[in-house]
Order: structure tokens, then C-alpha cells, then sequence
């Protein structure tokens, strides 16, 4: 279960529940990420959609290979990924649909992202030296979060 | 290694020297440089020079040579960014944006000269990053979740860099847009960016973060900056040179 959640961290919440959401359907199993998700039956809403059929496997679980997973509902907007597998690892999460805020879903065009790789953001659980964020001027807060920060490194 | 954190200039600055000769002493040496600072270039201090330049007590060639940079950084900034960094807003002179940043690297080549390579310099979560940590890697830095501020969200390896992050999530809308002051800016959350130094990645979060999502472009096409933007969905996105600085957590 932790490997997965670590897993999670690279895709992205909303990539993974949408995989996942499509994995429970299909096996309805133990929390191992999808083998191959199979363009047959699509439950809800949204289109079943293609994979490139998974190459060698790994100890990590995963497989190699490009999944789909399919068009799923967050609750603001439609949401798509895909996620290249290589060597067992994550290396690579490609928007199809993603949402842009007021109930809107973009179709993924260059117009939209011509340049620059999105990803949804994720929790991670690495140990850090320090943690980059705004400034906040109300100093008693963030100087007690900081402390309590650094006393749970030491 | 020696750590402390003093309140300075309104905010937590935690000082880290992974040296093993460095001492407190070293620590005193560089918070008292950074209160310095702080008299000299407080908006909010009437003793402060910049309160006097407001007051016009003191005219330009009177200035001293740290604020005579500081107004050269100010104006090269300002043209940069198009104008989005403007420390002469309404005819007050306030170069806190610049100031900032500046302080930061000043401090950390103090730690330098006093043959200190190795050490972050923190100040409201804008670091200079020098050489290593305590177990001799290159630094680990989180990225906080702006829409949780208990978490991180991104992992990233530094040495010898900057990074800043700009947003609207804890103190609400603190940052405008100088050519729409009464539009909010609501679609993006978070900017970080990254720099050789903490003052470019400092000097240029901000003015960036105020273009609204055309600020993590501004970013790409700038030499030298990368950046990772985090809008109000929660989606990011990234520079291209963004990504060799991620840890990828293992499997």
C-alpha cells in the first residue's frame, strides 16, 4: 500500500484516481497499478480509450508500456491522462484532457500547451532541508511551523 | 552543523552551516548583518534610509553605496519585467522586492569569505543554497503545497542555486498586477522559481507571479531561471529545465 501511495506521488492524485477508479472496475483486487487497461467496457461516464500493449515486467509492479487512463469526472472538469512506464518506473505523465477551472475541459492542443509539461500536484514524503513557499509576514505562524519542522527532522 | 532561526525583517530566517568548524558565533555574525539590512532598508522603520529617502531628507548623492546598487537592481528589474516589479508604486519608494533576494546572497557570500562554502541561508522560505548539506548531498528543498501548508509537493536536489517562490495563499492577495491594480490574481496559486542565485530567482518570482499564467513563460524564455507554477486547480506547470532538479521518489 505505501509503494502505491509513493507511486501516486509521480502521476498525480487525479492521474492516478483516474487509473485506479478504472482499475477497481475492471478487478475490483489488490492495490497493484495497472497491468494494461483494456479498451473494452467503460463504466460512467467518458471513453474507454487505447494501449500499447505492456513489454517487460519489474519488481516494482508495473509493467513497461504507455497506459490510458480513461476520461474521468473530477469534480471540475474532465480529466485524462497517460503514463509511460519504463524500466518498472514512472517516466513520463502526459495530459489528453485536463481541466481549466469553471467546469471547462480543454481538449490538449498546442495552442493550449505548446511548451510546457503539466502535471496535477502530489503529495511527497521525501525528507528536506527546507521547504521553499510565500512569505508569510505574520511571522508567529510560519516561525512555529518552521520550528516544528525542524524539530521533527532532528 | 549549526542551525538557528531569528525573526528579522518580518519573517523566520533559519541559518544552516554544514561546516564542521562553523560556530554560533558564525550564525550571530550573519543575523546581525541581516538586522543591518533591516535598519537600513525598512519601509516600515522612520530611522531606516529608505524611510528618508520618502521623506526627502537625504537627496541621491547622498545615498549609500548599498542603496545606490539597490536602486540599480530596482530599475533593472523594472525594465525586465516589463514594469511589473515597480518599487516607486504611488510615489512611495518601497524596494522590499529587490531588497529581499539581495539580502540572501549578500549573506551567503559573507558565509563564503569566512570560509563557510557549505550552508542554506532561508529567509520566508527564499534560499540560497551553497555546496552541500550535513551528509554531504546536494541540498534537499521542498516545495510547499499552497493549498496545504503542512505538505510538500515536490522534492528538489541544489547546490550553488536559488529558489524563490511567489504566492497569493497565505497573506491573500498581497501581489497586483501594476497595469490592472484592481483585478485580482486568482488563477494561479504558487510560482517557484530557480536561479544561479537566490537574488535572480528572488528578484524575478514576484514581477513573474503578477503576470498571472503567463508568468511561468516569462520564466522559460528567461536565461538562466526555471520555474514550476502552480495554478488555483492544482495543476503545475514547468519549465523544460525545470525537471533535472526533481528527486524522483522511488518506486
Amino acid at each position: 500500500m505505501k509503494k502505491f501511495l509513493l507511486a501516486i506521488g509521480v502521476i498525480g492524485l487525479i492521474g492516478v484516481y483516474a487509473i485506479f477508479q478504472k482499475h477497481q472496475q475492471e478487478e475490483n483486487g489488490p492495490l497493484v497499478l495497472p497491468t494494461a487497461i483494456p479498451t473494452s467496457t467503460s463504466g460512467g461516464q467518458g471513453q474507454p480509450s487505447s494501449t500499447v500493449t505492456p513489454t517487460t515486467g519489474s519488481a516494482s509492479g508495473y509493467k513497461d508500456g504507455t497506459y490510458t487512463g480513461p476520461v474521468t469526472d473530477a469534480f471540475y472538469g474532465n480529466v485524462q491522462v497517460q503514463v509511460v512506464i519504463s524500466g518498472g518506473k514512472i517516466t513520463d505523465v502526459k495530459w489528453l484532457q485536463y481541466p481549466t477551472g469553471g467546469g471547462h475541459t480543454d481538449e490538449v492542443s498546442s495552442q493550449v500547451m505548446p511548451v510546457l509539461t503539466q502535471e496535477v500536484i502530489a503529495k511527497q514524503s521525501a525528507a528536506v532541508d527546507s521547504i521553499s513557499g510565500a512569505t508569510n509576514t505574520t511571522g508567529a505562524f510560519q516561525q512555529s511551523l518552521q520550528q516544528a519542522l525542524q524539530q521533527a527532522k532532528s | 552543523m549549526v542551525q538557528d532561526t531569528q525573526l528579522i525583517m518580518g519573517m523566520p530566517i533559519t541559518i544552516t552551516l554544514s561546516d564542521v568548524h562553523a560556530t554560533t558565533d558564525d550564525l550571530t555574525t550573519i543575523f546581525d548583518y541581516f538586522q543591518h539590512i533591516d535598519e537600513q532598508f525598512s519601509p516600515y522603520k522612520e530611522t531606516s534610509e529608505v524611510s528618508k529617502i520618502n521623506r526627502h531628507d537625504i537627496v541621491p548623492s547622498s545615498y549609500s553605496p548599498e542603496m545606490q546598487e539597490v536602486i540599480h537592481w530596482c530599475r533593472k528589474t523594472q525594465e525586465e519585467t516589463f514594469g511589473f516589479f515597480n518599487p516607486w508604486h504611488n510615489n512611495v519608494f518601497d524596494p522590499s522586492g529587490v531588497v529581499k533576494g539581495w539580502a540572501i546572497q549578500r549573506a551567503s557570500d559573507k558565509l563564503k569569505e569566512m570560509g563557510l562554502p557549505n550552508h542554506s541561508v532561508d529567509a520566508g522560505g527564499d534560499i540560497a543554497l551553497s555546496g552541500h548539506n550535513e551528509k554531504n548531498e546536494d541540498w534537499h528543498i521542498g516545495i510547499k503545497n499552497p493549498f496545504k501548508q503542512d505538505e510538500i509537493i515536490k522534492v528538489l536536489l541544489l547546490t550553488d542555486m536559488g529558489i524563490a517562490t511567489s504566492g497569493t495563499y497565505i497573506r491573500g492577495q498581497h501581489i497586483y498586477n501594476p497595469y490592472h491594480p484592481d483585478d485580482t490574481i486568482t488563477e494561479i496559486v504558487s510560482l517557484t522559481v530557480l536561479a544561479q542565485n537566490v537574488f535572480e530567482a528572488d528578484r524575478f518570482a514576484t514581477p513573474a507571479f503578477a503576470m498571472g499564467r503567463k508568468g511561468i513563460e516569462f520564466i522559460q524564455d528567461k536565461e538562466g531561471l526555471e520555474g514550476y507554477m502552480i495554478d488555483s486547480d492544482g495543476v503545475a506547470t514547468y519549465s523544460d529545465g525545470f525537471k533535472k532538479y526533481v528527486l524522483e521518489e522511488t518506486v
